[in-house]
Formats: C-alpha cells, structure tokens, sequence
C-alpha cells in the first residue's frame, strides 16, 4: 500500500528555539499511529506544523502527503486535501456561532470536492445526527464557538468537527487531556467508528489510558524533539510501568 | 470673528420668531464667540482636529425644505415599523407613516414650540457646539410620550439632510419624552444625501420618567464628507431603563457624547458601541454617566474595529456619588486594529465618592487573534474569510443585544457589506 504521510529528518523552530531535531514517521492508510511523550517534547509541535501553523519554521527535512510536497500548502488548503487537527486548545471566537462557523467549514471543503453546498435544512439534518453520535445537545448549535465551553465540551467539538469534516488524516492532540473516563470512552467510540481502510489517526497523548479505547498499529516515543523508540502496542504499556526515563540518558523532568 | 456676518442673516431668516428666542439665540452667539472652536490644548478634544471644520466655509442651513427623492424612503425602510421623516429638521406628515399612534406620541417641530429649547441642559452650557447649536438651531422633533402607553413597534426616525450645491452646518435639537410606565423603541438614523461636506450637530435631551423604558438606536454611515457630532443629555428617574447603542459606520468626523444622569433609583443605563472605522476616519465616543441615587446599575460596551489610518477614541467617565450606594456599573472598551498605521485611544475612568458599589472597568486593543485565524483556516476555510468571521463575530456583541429582529438584521447586513467592501478593496 502507498504512502500516505512520509516525514523526513523534519527540524521545526519556534522563535528560534530547536523543536524538532529529525523526526521520521511514515503513516499508511488505515494504520493508527500514536505519538507518546512528556509535555515538551515536541509533540504538538510535530501536529502544529502537520497542519501549517505558521507559528514554526520547518528548517530541514520534509513532509510529503500523497506524494505532494505538504509545506507547500496553506493551512486551509492542506485541510481541504483532507488533514484535520483537533487542538489541544481549541481557540474561542466569540460571536461566531458553531452552525455557522461548521457550515462554512463543510461547505468550503464540499466546494473543493466538486460536490454541491449544503443549504441550511440539509445541513441541519446533517449535523443533528452526527451530535447524536457524541451525545452532545442540540442547544450547542446556538452558542459561540469554544466560548464557554468546558474542557471537555472544546474536546467533544473538536471531535464533532472531524466526524462532519471527514478528513483522510486525523490528528488529535491530547484529545484526552482533561476528560472523563465517561467523555474520553464517548471520543473513542467516535474515532473507532470512524475508522476505516482510507483514513489514518495520528494520536498524540502522554498518557496510555487513550490507548486502551483507541488501539493503535503503531507506537513512537518522543523525546527532546526525536522519536527515540518506535514499537507495537505493547510499547505504551512498557512505558506505563517504566516510565519514559529508560528510554533516554536525558534527565527529563514533567 | 467667526460667523459673525453669517449669524445677522440668519436672524433675518428667523425674524419671525419670538422676542425671547431671538435673544436666547443672540445670547448663545455671544458666548459661542468669547469661547470659539476647541483647539487640541482642551482635555476633552485632545484627538479631535477641528482645523478643517473651522476654515470650511459653510452655509447655514435654515430649515428649508426640499423636495427629495422617494427612493431614499423606501431604501431606507425597516419593516413592522412606525416612521417619522425629518427632511432638513422639518417634520415631513406625508413620508412619515404613524397609523394610531399619532393619538398618543406627539410628533412637533422643535422651531414651533422654541420653548422646548429652555432645557435646562443645553443651557449653561460652556460647549462651543451646543452654544452654536443653540445660537443656529433650525430643526428638530420633540417626541412625547403620555403615561401608561407602550408601544408596540419600533419607531423609526428618519433625518434626511440635503442640499445640492453647498457646504452647509445644520443645528439640529432633538426632545424625548417619555411619560411614566410607557415604553417605545426607537431607531434613528441619518441621512446624509449631500454632495457637498456637511457638518451636522445635533443635541439631545431625553428624559426617562419613572417606570419607563427607552431603547434608542442611533445609526449613522457615512455617505459623503461630513462632520457628525451628537450630544445627548439623558435623565432617569426611578425604576427606568435607557438602553442606547450608537453603530457608527465610516465617519471623517464623528463625535459621540453622552451625558446620562441617574436621577432615580432601581435604574438600568445599557450604553453600547460599535465603530467601523477605515482611510482617514476618525471616532470618537465620549460618555459620562452620573449615579446619583442608590440601586441602579449601568453597563457599557464600546468596540471599534480600525483599519487602514483610522482613528478612533473612547473616553468614559462613570462617577459613583455619595448617595449613590449598591451601584453596580462596568464599563468596557474592546478594539480591533486591522492595520499598522489605526490608532485607537482609550480612557475609561470611575470616580467613586461611596463605599458600598462594585464597579469595574477594561480596555483591551489588539490585532486580530492568529489562534483563531489558524483554528479557522485547518477547518477550510480561506484566510479572508476567516478574518471577516471573526470580525463579524467580534461586532456582534454589540448587535447581539437589540431585541427587534428587523433592526438587528439590517445592522447586521449593514454591517456585513462594510466589511465586505473593505475586503473587495484589499483583493
């Protein structure tokens, strides 16, 4: 099977610190992947520059998406051809209603597809189930995006966000951080159904509890910038019980 | 000295009136000439460059009708709605549309009945504008409200000025009055069809009796060179509710300034703003608000979004006097600045004289937010279109908070195809 994601030897800097010092990851269609590592080792670095943040300045190596040049696109171009993040921290843009704001978002990339936009009653049709599917009440359709909401509700948007958007590549950044155990089940059930033989989850969490609702194909462990160990699922469960220090001399602090 | 040929033929224009409005005029003049125009050496109009205004040589707009185009009624039409025309300061019966309501809301010339002028707060007055208001006033409408009447659409004021072929200054003085347990919302705005540079003052006073609500809208676009300056003055008794928002759209020069006094207790005072400014724009909003008698709370929000080399100004002033225990007051000040070169200055004040009040003020001016321009864009959606979603976003606050649907919507559109010509030109 080809390809869908190749990184190479990427760097990245943010205001002229080293980030990532060569990060190597191929992902195929279908796999789910899981990047493991403490805060400050460069994992949402890695998704932020995946997605185009122009915050980071990738400084050697590349990203190839189906065989294109991925730093070559815009953010916004990059979600169309299919890329989706699910932030850590969703940022909150008041007076921008969600319906709005994910009409907008489903019909830009509908319009890219070739295919019809949505009017407002299919669109509603549309979204109303997909709610369903995470358990979340029809009232957040009314509120501002983000504003208000509780850790866990930003985490279930962002989720909503991706089941409605469809994308090729999902990543999900710490989707797990700050939620329940009946939350982060409800998230897992939405992803393993969501899986299939064209999509690949890219899955960032520093804790293994994630991994026992979403099972992944493969394990990196990312430290100071590098993956230092790649492995199987059994990898996460190493890491439980050992923590992260026996994989580096580096002293690392959480 | 200033307008001073321009003053004595004038008065010939208005030699019909009475002894004693000739000489409240005169008396006006006078003390408008000792003071002239405010130079940026004055506190209160240290942003504001008058040096145009005053060279400009200007006509005196003395009330004149003329006959105007139609379309400019029906362009302007809200619908569900009462509608009162002013064309030049004159009431116009036959564009205004009052069905029954004509039997209790009185609707008068503010020229025909010249006493209304004697208010207290136009009198006194050390303002070089309100005395020249005073001095020049030709028009305005003075609307009453009797006790116990609600009203159950919104009224909407049309003040059309228009003059083809000069640069003219219109005075303009406005009354409201609005009886105990009545309530009406109003929408006013102003139209400028002008080809020439128009500077256009107007004053307000409003009266809020008790147990009244008053929601008045004042919407104002720039449609050729003007000033626009407005002084409202507004006094509450008790149990009363003065909700204003003032939506400014483009303005070379415009002024807001806004004098409320809480003179009752159990009031509500809800002050809102939302200027979009671009070019060489330049707005300001000044407010005072007095709370003078204990239990009543005030709240005001003002936000601008500045592009290009505009300017915009919010200086607000909340006191707290001794009497005036359990206040509850916040005052906000939130600005967008698109471009490098707009500049906005911001100064709420409080001054409180009593102990037991919680008050609280902010200002915060900033660009847009990358965070949610990047959160925007992974979604799709193109980097224009998300800059204008979260402006959009950032204005609605303001609209957000008119009840009537119809108003809302046409700030909204109006609003809308600002941002979008805007946009347009930067393609």
């Amino acid at each position: 099977m080809k390809n869908m994601l190749e990184i190479k030897n990427l760097h990245a800097t943010v205001e002229g610190n080293q980030i990532l010092k060569g990060i190597d990851i191929t992902i195929k269609p279908s796999e789910i992947h899981a990047i493991m590592g403490l805060n400050g080792s460069g994992k949402s670095t890695l998704a932020n520059v995946i997605s185009g943040s122009d915050k980071y300045d990738v400084t050697k190596g590349k990203i190839n998406y189906n065989d294109k040049n991925l730093l070559n696109f815009s953010p916004e171009e990059r979600a169309l051809q299919g890329i989706f993040m699910s932030f850590q921290y969703p940022a909150v843009i008041p007076g921008v209603n969600n319906t709005y704001f994910l009409k907008a978002a489903l019909n830009s990339k509908r319009k890219y597809q070739g295919k019809t936009e949505l009017d407002a009653i299919d669109f509603m049709t549309l979204i109303k189930e997909k709610l369903k599917k995470l358990e979340m009440d029809e009232s957040y359709l009314r509120r501002s995006v983000n504003a208000g909401f509780s850790g866990g509700e930003k985490k279930r948007n962002e989720i909503l966000q991706m089941i409605t958007l469809e994308p090729k590549l999902a990543i999900l950044d710490e989707t797990d951080s700050g939620l329940d155990i009946d939350a982060l089940k409800i998230i897992a059930k939405g992803v393993n159904n969501y899986r299939n033989a064209d999509r690949a989850f890219l899955v960032i969490t520093h804790y293994q509890r994630l991994l026992n609702y979403i099972e992944p194909d493969v394990i990196h462990v990312m430290i100071d910038g590098k993956i230092v160990k790649t492995g199987g699922k059994g990898l996460a469960l190493t890491l439980e019980e050992k923590g992260y220090q026996w994989l580096s001399d580096i002293p690392v602090t959480d | 000295m200033q307008y001073k040929e321009q003053f004595e033929t004038f008065l010939q224009s208005v030699s019909h009136e009475t002894q004693i409005a000739q000489d409240f005029r005169k008396d006006a003049f006078k003390n408008f000439l000792k003071i002239g125009y405010p130079t940026k050496k004055h506190e209160n109009w240290r942003f504001t460059d008058l040096t145009t205004l005053a060279k400009t040589e200007y006509r005196f707009s003395n009330g004149e009708m003329n006959k105007i185009d139609n379309n400019i009624i029906k362009k302007h039409s809200i619908k569900n709605s009462y509608r009162i025309v002013f064309i030049n300061g004159i009431f116009n019966i036959e564009l205004s549309k009052l069905d029954d309501i004509a039997n209790y809301i009185s609707v008068k010339n503010i020229s025909a009945s010249f006493n209304c002028l004697n208010h207290n707060s136009a009198k006194n007055n050390t303002n070089p504008f309100i005395l020249l208001n005073n001095a020049f006033v030709t028009g305005g409408y003075f609307i009453k409200i009797d006790s116990n009447d609600i009203v159950d659409k919104p009224l909407h004021i049309l003040n059309i000025i228009f003059d083809e072929k000069e640069f003219v200054q219109h005075h303009q003085q406005n009354r409201i009055k609005i009886g105990k347990n009545s309530q009406i919302s109003i929408i006013e705005e102003t139209v400028n069809t002008n080809k020439k540079e128009l500077f256009n003052n107007t004053v307000y006073n409003i009266q809020v009796d008790e147990n009244s609500i008053l929601s008045h809208i004042l919407l104002q676009q720039k449609q050729t060179k003007s000033v626009d300056l407005n002084h409202i003055f507004v006094e509450q008794q008790d149990n009363s509710t003065y909700k204003t928002q003032l939506i400014n759209i483009g303005g070379d020069l415009s002024r807001n300034d806004i004098n409320v006094q809480i003179d009752g207790e159990n009031c509500s005072t809800d002050i809102s703003g939302l200027s979009l400014l671009s070019g060489k724009d330049h707005i300001e909003n000044y407010t005072i608000v007095s709370h003078n008698k204990p239990n009543s709370n005030s709240q005001q929000l003002f936000k601008y979004i500045l592009d290009e080399s505009s300017e915009g100004v919010f200086n607000g002033l909340v006191t707290v006097q001794p009497d005036a225990q359990k206040t509850d007051s916040q005052q906000t000040n939130k600005n967008i600045l698109l471009s490098k070169k707009a500049l906005m200055n911001s100064n709420p004040q409080l001054e409180i004289y009593a102990d037991d009040v919680k008050c609280s003020h902010g200002s915060a001016t900033g660009e847009l937010d990358e965070d949610a321009i990047f959160y925007l864009r992974s979604r799709g959606i193109d980097l224009m279109s998300a800059k204008s979603l979260i402006i959009e976003g950032f204005a609605k606050e303001v609209t957000d908070k008119i009840k009537i649907d119809s108003v809302r919507e046409i700030l909204n559109s109006e609003i809308l195809k600002r941002l979008a010509d805007q946009k347009k030109t930067k393609e």
